[in-house]
C-alpha cells in the first residue's frame, strides 16, 4: 500500500516534470486556432482550423535545427507508431509539425528532412509537416505562443487539443506513454 | 655497469607501456573526434540511438557543440562535455567519477550520481571500439590540444584553388598575389592568436577533388578566395563531405549558397544582380526596357513594367535596332557585348556584383592592384578577421559560425561586406548609371584580369 502510494507520487512528479500544465485552468488554456492558409509537405493547400477538427498534436520545428528538433521529430515518430499500433482511447489523432523558418523550409526541404527520418506523411498517415507564407505562419506562431523572428528561440513544447476544445501543453520530449495519456484526456 | 643496465631496463619497461599508450591514445582520440564531430558515422547507423536518429544527426557535437561547451536550444539545457566540467559537481549533483561513469551516461542515460538524463539525450548503443575512441577524445574536447586538420600550435594552413594556367592564368595569379599580400599583413602583426597563416595554392583546372587529394597528407583548415566555374561538378558537395569551409569564394554563382552549405561567397549572386536590374529598369521613363545577363532563369516577364531579357551571346545588334531607344541594364560579364552593339540614345545601367571600389583605377604605387588582386586581398582580410573573431579554439565550422552573427564589416575603405544566418554572400549588387549611349557606344569597361 505504501509502495503504491510512492509510485503514484513518482508518477505525478514525472507527469508534472514533463507535461507543463496548461497555462491555467479555464479560458487561458483555450487556443483560438487561426484559419491560416498553409502548405503541406507535398505543396498542397491546407487550412489549419480544418486540420484541427479532431484531437491534434501541434509541434514546431525547422529543418536547419541541429539540437532539439531531431530528437523531437524522432519522438513524434515513436508517438505516431504507438498511436497506429494501439489507439487506446485516442483514435484519429493527427500530428501537425509546423515550421518556424518558412524561408529555409519550402515543401521540398521538408520532404528531404522527412526522408532522412523515414517518415510517412499525409492525411491518411495522420501526420502533416506544414510551411507556408511567413505572414500566415506568424498568425499560427502567435496563437501558440511561439517567439516570432528567431527560429533558434523556438520552444520545444507540444500543444495537445483540438479547434473546439481545451489545450494542454507538454514538453516535446515527454515519454510516449505520458503523451498518450494526455491525448486520452484531450479526446475525452 | 650491470647495475646501470638494470636501471635502464627498468626505466624502459616503465616507459614502454606509457609511450605506447600515449600513441594509442592519440590515434583513438582522433577516431573519437571524428565520431564526436560527425565526420565519421557510428557503425550501427541509425540503430546507434534508441530514438533511431538519422546517423548524421547522432553526432555529439550537434547538441553539445563542437567545443563541448553545451548551451540551450528550444528551452532545453544542453550540459557541457568538457573534462573540466564533467569532473566538477553541477546543479547539486556529484562529478562524474571516471570513464565508466561517463560511458554509463552515453549508453544508459545514467548521469551524475546515477540520475536519469533527459530523454533528449539519446542512449547510444556504442560498439566497444567506439567507446574506446570517444572516451579519450572527451578528455580533450574544447582544450588547446583539440585541433581540426590544418591547425597546429603555431600555424593555420589555408588553401586557394584558382586557375594557374590557360586563358584565366593572369586572373588566378592576381588573386593569389592579393591573398598573399593580405596574409603577409596579418603575419607581420604576429599572426592570429599566436598562429602564422600559411597559404597553399592548387590549380583549379585540375578540379577541386584533385586539389583536396594533393593536400591529403598535409590538410588545409579552410579554402579561401577560390575561383572555379559553378558548373564544376559537385565541388560544393565535395567540400561539405570533407567538412571543409570555403571563405570568401570568388565563384560566380547563379543562386546564393544556403546557410547549411560550407561556402560563403564574396560576390553577389547573378540572381540578385538580375533583381537589381529589374528595379533599375522599372524607373525607365520611356522607350524599350531591355536587360542583358548571363544565366538561365531570367525572371518571367509578368508585368508591363518588366524588362525584356536577352543573353549577351544573342544577336544584340539586330535586336537593339528593332527597338525605340529606352533603357538598358546589363551585368559586368555582358558589358563588352552590349557596348559593342549599342546604338545611340539608350540610358545605360550597369550592375556590379561588388562595390565600385574594386574597379577603381589603381592608385599610384599600387601597380599590381587589378580588380582580381583587390578581391584576393579582400578575401584574405575577411578570413583573417574571421580567424581572429573565432578565437584560438577552432573547429571545422568555426569561421562559418562567426559569419552567422557578424555585423557589417568594412574590409578596406569602400569595401563593406555583410553576412548573416540567411546571407552567404558578402557584397550586395551595385547599380551604376552610365548615362546615355553615344553612337557605337563606348565607356570601355574591362573585366579585370
Amino acid at each position: 500500500m505504501r509502495r503504491r502510494g510512492a509510485l503514484a507520487t513518482l508518477g505525478a512528479a514525472c507527469a508534472g516534470g514533463w507535461a507543463a500544465p496548461a497555462r491555467a485552468q479555464g479560458d487561458s488554456s483555450r487556443v483560438t486556432v487561426p484559419d491560416a492558409r498553409l502548405l503541406d509537405q507535398a505543396g498542397g493547400a491546407q487550412r489549419l482550423r480544418a486540420l484541427c477538427d479532431r484531437p491534434v498534436v501541434v509541434g514546431f520545428f525547422y529543418t536547419g535545427c541541429s539540437t532539439v528538433c531531431p530528437p523531437q521529430t524522432a519522438m513524434l515518430r515513436a508517438l505516431r507508431q504507438r498511436l497506429d499500433a494501439a489507439p487506446r482511447g485516442a483514435p484519429g489523432v493527427r500530428l501537425l509539425s509546423i515550421t518556424v523558418d518558412p524561408l529555409g523550409d519550402p515543401p521540398e526541404a521538408i520532404r528531404a528532412y522527412a526522408r532522412r527520418f523515414e517518415l510517412r506523411l499525409g492525411l491518411d498517415a495522420g501526420w502533416l509537416m506544414l510551411t507556408g507564407d511567413a505572414a500566415e505562419l506568424r498568425r499560427v506562431w502567435t496563437a501558440f505562443g511561439v517567439p516570432v523572428g528567431d527560429p533558434e528561440a523556438h520552444s520545444s513544447l507540444l500543444w495537445l487539443g483540438s479547434a473546439r476544445g481545451r489545450w494542454t501543453r507538454a514538453s516535446a520530449l515527454t515519454p510516449t506513454d505520458t503523451l498518450v495519456d494526455l491525448l486520452r484526456g484531450v479526446a475525452a | 655497469m650491470k647495475r646501470l643496465a638494470a636501471i635502464l631496463l627498468s626505466l624502459l619497461a616503465a616507459c614502454g607501456p606509457f609511450g605506447a599508450a600515449a600513441a594509442d591514445d592519440e590515434a583513438l582520440a582522433g577516431r573519437g573526434r571524428a565520431l564526436y564531430q560527425g565526420h565519421a558515422a557510428f557503425a550501427r547507423g541509425s540503430e546507434v540511438t534508441a530514438l533511431r536518429l538519422p546517423v548524421e544527426m547522432a553526432a555529439c557535437a550537434r547538441c553539445h557543440g563542437a567545443t563541448g561547451a553545451g548551451g540551450r536550444e528550444g528551452g532545453q539545457p544542453v550540459p557541457p562535455l568538457r573534462a573540466a566540467a564533467l569532473r566538477q559537481p553541477r546543479d547539486g549533483r556529484p562529478a562524474f567519477s571516471d570513464d565508466a561513469a561517463v560511458l554509463r551516461a552515453i549508453t544508459q542515460g545514467r548521469g551524475r550520481g546515477g540520475a536519469a538524463l533527459a530523454p533528449a539525450m539519446p542512449r547510444y548503443a556504442l560498439q566497444v571500439g567506439e567507446a574506446q575512441a570517444l572516451l579519450p577524445y572527451l578528455r580533450r574536447v574544447g582544450t588547446d590540444t583539440d585541433r581540426p586538420p590544418g591547425v597546429s600550435d603555431g600555424a593555420v594552413r589555408l588553401g586557394a584553388v584558382v586557375p594557374l594556367g590557360g586563358p584565366a592564368a593572369a586572373t588566378g595569379a592576381a588573386i593569389v598575389a592579393g591573398l598573399r599580400a593580405g596574409f603577409a599583413e596579418a603575419n607581420a602583426r604576429g599572426g592570429v592568436h599566436g598562429r602564422r597563416i600559411e597559404l597553399q595554392v592548387q590549380d583549379a583546372r585540375a578540379g577541386v577533388r584533385q586539389a583536396l587529394a594533393a593536400w591529403q597528407g598535409e590538410p588545409v583548415y579552410a579554402l579561401v578566395g577560390g575561383l572555379w566555374s559553378e558548373a564544376q561538378e559537385g565541388a560544393d558537395a565535395l567540400l561539405a563531405q570533407a567538412h571543409l569551409p570555403h571563405i570568401a569564394t570568388l565563384v560566380v554563382r547563379e543562386q546564393p549558397p544556403r546557410a547549411a552549405d560550407w561556402s560563403a561567397d564574396l560576390l553577389a549572386p547573378v540572381a540578385l544582380q538580375r533583381d537589381a536590374l529589374v528595379q533599375a529598369l522599372a524607373a525607365c521613363p520611356a522607350g524599350a526596357r531591355l536587360a542583358v545577363a548571363h544565366g538561365e532563369g531570367a525572371p518571367a516577364t509578368a508585368s508591363a513594367d518588366a524588362p525584356r531579357w536577352l543573353a549577351p551571346q544573342s544577336d544584340l545588334r539586330a535586336a537593339l535596332r528593332q527597338m525605340p531607344p529606352g533603357c538598358i541594364g546589363y551585368t559586368l560579364a555582358s558589358a563588352p557585348a552590349v557596348q559593342a552593339a549599342l546604338p545611340a540614345g539608350w540610358t545605360q545601367t550597369l550592375v556590379l556584383p561588388m562595390p565600385a571600389a574594386v574597379l577603381e583605377s589603381a592608385a599610384a604605387g599600387e601597380r599590381a592592384a587589378t580588380p582580381w588582386y583587390r578581391l584576393g586581398l579582400a578575401a584574405a582580410r575577411l578570413t583573417t578577421e574571421l580567424l581572429s573573431r573565432a578565437g584560438r579554439q577552432l573547429h571545422e565550422r568555426a569561421l562559418l559560425d562567426v559569419l552567422d552573427r557578424m555585423p557589417e564589416l568594412e574590409l578596406s575603405p569602400g569595401l563593406p561586406v555583410h553576412y548573416g544566418r540567411q546571407r552567404r554572400h558578402g557584397f550586395s549588387p551595385l547599380l551604376v548609371p552610365l548615362g546615355v549611349s553615344a553612337d557605337a557606344a563606348t565607356p570601355t569597361l574591362r573585366q579585370g584580369g
